[in-house]
Order: C-alpha cells, then sequence, then structure tokens
C-alpha cells in the first residue's frame, strides 16, 4: 500500500524541530537530482547568451585580482610597512562579508524570486534554500582559490592554519543562512522589515572591522566593534588564513555557538511559519 | 461504480484568503506573532477583509476514476487542488491522500527559458520528485509523445506555447503518480496532440486517479466519470453522471453567485 498524507489546519504543530532537521536531510537525499540541476541552472544561465559561457565565472574574478595585483605592484594604497599588505587585508575582509551578504541576500529571496516555481510545483521549500547555499559557496569559492594562488605569488605567507578556513568562515555562514531564511518570510508579510534591515547592514559594515582594522583610534567606535559578535566572526577565520594566530578564540567560539543556535531557531521558525504566509504570496 | 481503492479523501476542508494586500500582510505578521509565542493560529474564522477561497468541500477520488471539476473563473478549483497538491495548507477540514501526486499547474513555471528542453525535462521532473535513474529510463518516452524530437536541444524559449504545454504534459504523465490533477494544463495544445493526450489519459486512469480541470465541456463529457461543480468556493454539484452534470453548469452558470455582483 502507498504512502498515506494526512493534511490537517494542525500540521504546523505537528512536528518538533528534531523531526524538521531530519526531514531536511531526508529531502536532501530525495531531491538530490533536483538540486544538481537548480545549481546548474543558477550558476549558469546568466552566461547562457555568451559565447564563453561557463568560463566568465572563472574571467571575473580574475579582473578584480588584476586591479588587486596592479594597486600592489605600485605601491599605491600601502601604508607603510604592515606585515600584510592594506590592500590585501581589505580585499579579503570584504570578501569575507560579501560572502555572508550573498547567503543572507541570496536566501531572503526565496519566496520573493522563485514563489512562482513553489507555488506551481509540490517540492519542499528548503530545496531553493539548499540551492543557493551551494551557488553562494561555489561564487564564493571560485574567486577565492584564485586570490590564494595570486596571495602564494606575492609570497605573503600562508601556513597550514589556512587549510582550517573553511572550517573558520563556517559560522558566519550560518549566520548569513539563518537571517536569509528568517527574512525570506518576513518578505512576504512585509517589505519594511526587510528595507530596514537592509539598509541597517551598510551601518553593521562600518562598525565591524571590514575596512578599519580593530586598532582604530576612535573609542567610540572601539567599543562598538568590541561587542559586535561579527567583528570575531569575520576577525578569526581572516587571521586564520593569513597565520595570525587565533585571536579571541573563546568569543569566537562562543559567537559561534550562538550563530548555530540563531540557524536552528531561523530554520524552525521557516518551517512552520512559511507554510502559513506563503499563500500571501501574489504573482 | 466507486469500487477502487480510495486515493484522496477530502471532508469538509476550507480555505480563507484575504482581498486586500495590506490587511493580508497584518494578519500575517499577526500569524508569525502567534507562532513565536506559542498561541494557536485563528485559523476557522474569517478575520477583516477575508473570504472563504474553498469552503466546506468534501469528496473522495477513487482510483480507476477521472474526475472533472468545473466552476467559473474563482470558484476555487485551482486552490483546492493546491491544497490536494501539498502546496497550500488547509484552514478546516482534513484531507488524506493516498500515494504520490504530480499535479500541472502551469506548464512554464519553473522552466528555463535559455536551457533546451531536454535540460529542463531534468529540472521538472526533479520537481517532481522523479530519480535520476527512473528519468534515464523514461525520458524516451517524453520526447517522443511530446513529439518534440527535432526540438529537443534547441532552447525551450523558442517553444511555442503548444510545444511548451505538450512537454508538461509528457513529463507529468511520465511521474506515473497515483493521482495526476492536470489544471487547464492542455489548452493550448493542438486539437489532435489533445486528442492524443485523452487517449492517454483514459488508458493510465485504469492504474490511478485523475482530476482534470478544463472549460472544455465536450472533452469533460467524453472522458470524465464523475463530476464536481464548484461555485465560489462551495461544492454545488457533484455525481457520476456527467451529462447531467454539464447541463446542470450550462443552466446555472450565468446566474451561478460567482457571477451575482458582476451586473
Amino acid at each position: 500500500m502507498s504512502k498515506l498524507k494526512i493534511y490537517t489546519p494542525e500540521d504546523y504543530r505537528k512536528y518538533k524541530l528534531f523531526q524538521n532537521v531530519r526531514d531536511l536531510f531526508t529531502n536532501i537525499s530525495e531531491y538530490t537530482t533536483l538540486i544538481k540541476w537548480l545549481t546548474r541552472v543558477g550558476l549558469t544561465q546568466q552566461y547562457k547568451r555568451s559565447f564563453l559561457g561557463v568560463t566568465w565565472l572563472f574571467i571575473s574574478p580574475v579582473f578584480s585580482i588584476l586591479l588587486w595585483v596592479l594597486l600592489q605592484t605600485t605601491g599605491m594604497l600601502n601604508p607603510g610597512d604592515t606585515k600584510i599588505p592594506y590592500v590585501a587585508y581589505v580585499f579579503l575582509s570584504n570578501a569575507i562579508w560579501s560572502f555572508f551578504i550573498s547567503f543572507y541576500k541570496s536566501i531572503s529571496e526565496t519566496y520573493t524570486g522563485r514563489g512562482g516555481e513553489l507555488l506551481h510545483n509540490n517540492f519542499p521549500h528548503s530545496i531553493i534554500v539548499i540551492e543557493k547555499i551551494v551557488i553562494a559557496i561555489v561564487n564564493f569559492a571560485i574567486p577565492m582559490t584564485l586570490s590564494i594562488i595570486v596571495l602564494l605569488l606575492f609570497k605573503v605567507s600562508l601556513s597550514w592554519s589556512a587549510l582550517l578556513f573553511p572550517l573558520a568562515i563556517l559560522p558566519i555562514i550560518l549566520l548569513g543562512t539563518a537571517l536569509g531564511l528568517v527574512f525570506s518570510v518576513l518578505k512576504i508579510v512585509a517589505l519594511d522589515f526587510t528595507t530596514l534591515f537592509d539598509n541597517s547592514l551598510e551601518i553593521l559594515k562600518f562598525i565591524t572591522p571590514v575596512v578599519f582594522a580593530t586598532s582604530v583610534h576612535n573609542a567610540t567606535l572601539q567599543t562598538i566593534m568590541k561587542y559586535n559578535p561579527l567583528t570575531y566572526l569575520v576577525n578569526f577565520p581572516r587571521s586564520v588564513l593569513l597565520h595570525q594566530g587565533f585571536p579571541d578564540f573563546d568569543i569566537f567560539l562562543l559567537c559561534s555557538v550562538c550563530s548555530f543556535m540563531f540557524l536552528l531557531f531561523a530554520y524552525r521558525f521557516f518551517i512552520i511559519s512559511s507554510p502559513i504566509v506563503f499563500e500571501k504570496i501574489t504573482l | 461504480m466507486r469500487n477502487g481503492d480510495c486515493l484522496v479523501n477530502v471532508q469538509g476542508v476550507s480555505k480563507k484568503f484575504s482581498r486586500d494586500m495590506q490587511w493580508s500582510m497584518f494578519h500575517g505578521i499577526a500569524d508569525i506573532g502567534r507562532l513565536l509565542t506559542g498561541q494557536k493560529l485563528k485559523r476557522d474564522v474569517l478575520r477583516t477583509q477575508e473570504f472563504w477561497a474553498v469552503d466546506d468541500v468534501t469528496f473522495t477520488l477513487h482510483r480507476g476514476e477521472i474526475l472533472s471539476i468545473l466552476g467559473n473563473n474563482g470558484s476555487g478549483k485551482t486552490t483546492m487542488m493546491r491544497m490536494l497538491s501539498g502546496i497550500y495548507p488547509v484552514d478546516k477540514g482534513r484531507i488524506e491522500v493516498r500515494g504520490t501526486v504530480s499535479s500541472l499547474f502551469a506548464v512554464k513555471t519553473g522552466m528555463h527559458p535559455y536551457f533546451s528542453g531536454r535540460e529542463n525535462i531534468y529540472v521538472k521532473a526533479g520537481m517532481f520528485g522523479m530519480s535520476k535513474a527512473r528519468l534515464e529510463e523514461k525520458i524516451d518516452w517524453i520526447i517522443s509523445f511530446s513529439e518534440l524530437e527535432k526540438f529537443i536541444d534547441a532552447p525551450y524559449g523558442t517553444y511555442s506555447s503548444g510545444m511548451q504545454s505538450r512537454l508538461g504534459y509528457s513529463i507529468a504523465v511520465a511521474t506515473e503518480p497515483d493521482i495526476l490533477i492536470i489544471d487547464e494544463g492542455l489548452s493550448v495544445g493542438d486539437v489532435a496532440f489533445r486528442a492524443k493526450c485523452f487517449d492517454n489519459l483514459a488508458s493510465i486512469s485504469k492504474d490511478c486517479g485523475i482530476i482534470f480541470i478544463t472549460h472544455n465541456l465536450k472533452r469533460i463529457e467524453l472522458l470524465a466519470n464523475y463530476i464536481m461543480i464548484l461555485d465560489k468556493g462551495k461544492l454545488i454539484y457533484d455525481a457520476a453522471d456527467v451529462s447531467r452534470g454539464i447541463d446542470y453548469y450550462l443552466q446555472h452558470c450565468t446566474h451561478l453567485d460567482s457571477r451575482k455582483n458582476l451586473d
């Protein structure tokens, strides 16, 4: 006898978090082919109308690296004898920051961007989220790998601890994913929240040591940075990659645990509230 | 009649929507607030600016049946089918679905214009939950049934709407579901292909249950063996005598509730 599915108004209260997480893994294994194809489509469709096709995925980062090399070799923007070139510092911080933002941005568009597909096909909503995560990782990994190669060519010393980088960057990804999940739902009911948050992100970037180092001379800014969890989530992976040791490891660990807890909460929120508000999508 | 095993059992199902966008948003925020604070949702009562899109509908679908649903625009046909497919949650009542469901709503959604028909088959079949191995077995059938052999590697965006619907229909049927839902998916195919689809529907209907929504009354009369008429979300007629159902609809369709406030 085939599987029986029952739909009632109480469905949203039926499962606990543990079951929700288990469902996620079941869905991933059941829909592996779909994830693969959606990722492929998502990554390549913007290059379909070009002759070079997916090669552009590699060519575009080369341009930003060329700019970097130009700045570096001419000695522009290199204030004095810092151990790590300032440009490399900003370059890397920016890369980590935009990686974080790309998770938040793309996942928050799950419903506003892809609602039509979900409204006409009955596959789990989390598949779209997984697709967006894979795409964000690929979009980050390609320029990142190229940059690391260039860093090595410029004899920026990378040690074996740099191999911990993917692990060190994980917490900020979790945080970006969690924010994306929460705002994907809020975007359906009111854009106000999202617009407000998007604008705050600009400010957030300046109170996180992305462009400035933590040793900035403004006392207020220093205090804010000290209590901003993102400071540690950005600083740590960067230091790991540039072989600057493991600064504030305990705080980083605490922030990581908090990010993970927040992700669990966000996922639960996404699972129970998205079916309720999903129907409010207007296409 | 009605001797196949019961595939779908819909008991007193209702679904409400909001007419006003701001109120809809407000109710959405209120619902999220209730979920976060662990309160029960107010699903069985209408709030400001809400209405029942599907109102207390009860029916069953058995294996071997082709159920056709008639109704004026906005009478709740698609909403009902979305609930059956598990896309919309129900607000009242209970739905039991035994087996797999493949529903074809809008053939174009989820298809990517720059990608070939073949690539789109993989995407769409994936959305139906078809495994890769299963699809490899069926892909030749999909291509030949949709009569797109010559065009299958051309971009989907270059297909005519008829070709697009042929492909959509073929993929949905290839999933071999227990319950197949077709919501006006065939209205743009040409006459020859439509005839082929209806033959195909009749032949596969022995092993599954089919729900078929169309405004093509002639086809319903030839194909369906059960008929339902919805009006403003309410089930106003259901019977196995399809011809009488169609007569009833033709007599009443112009002055049903859904058209009353048009004048």
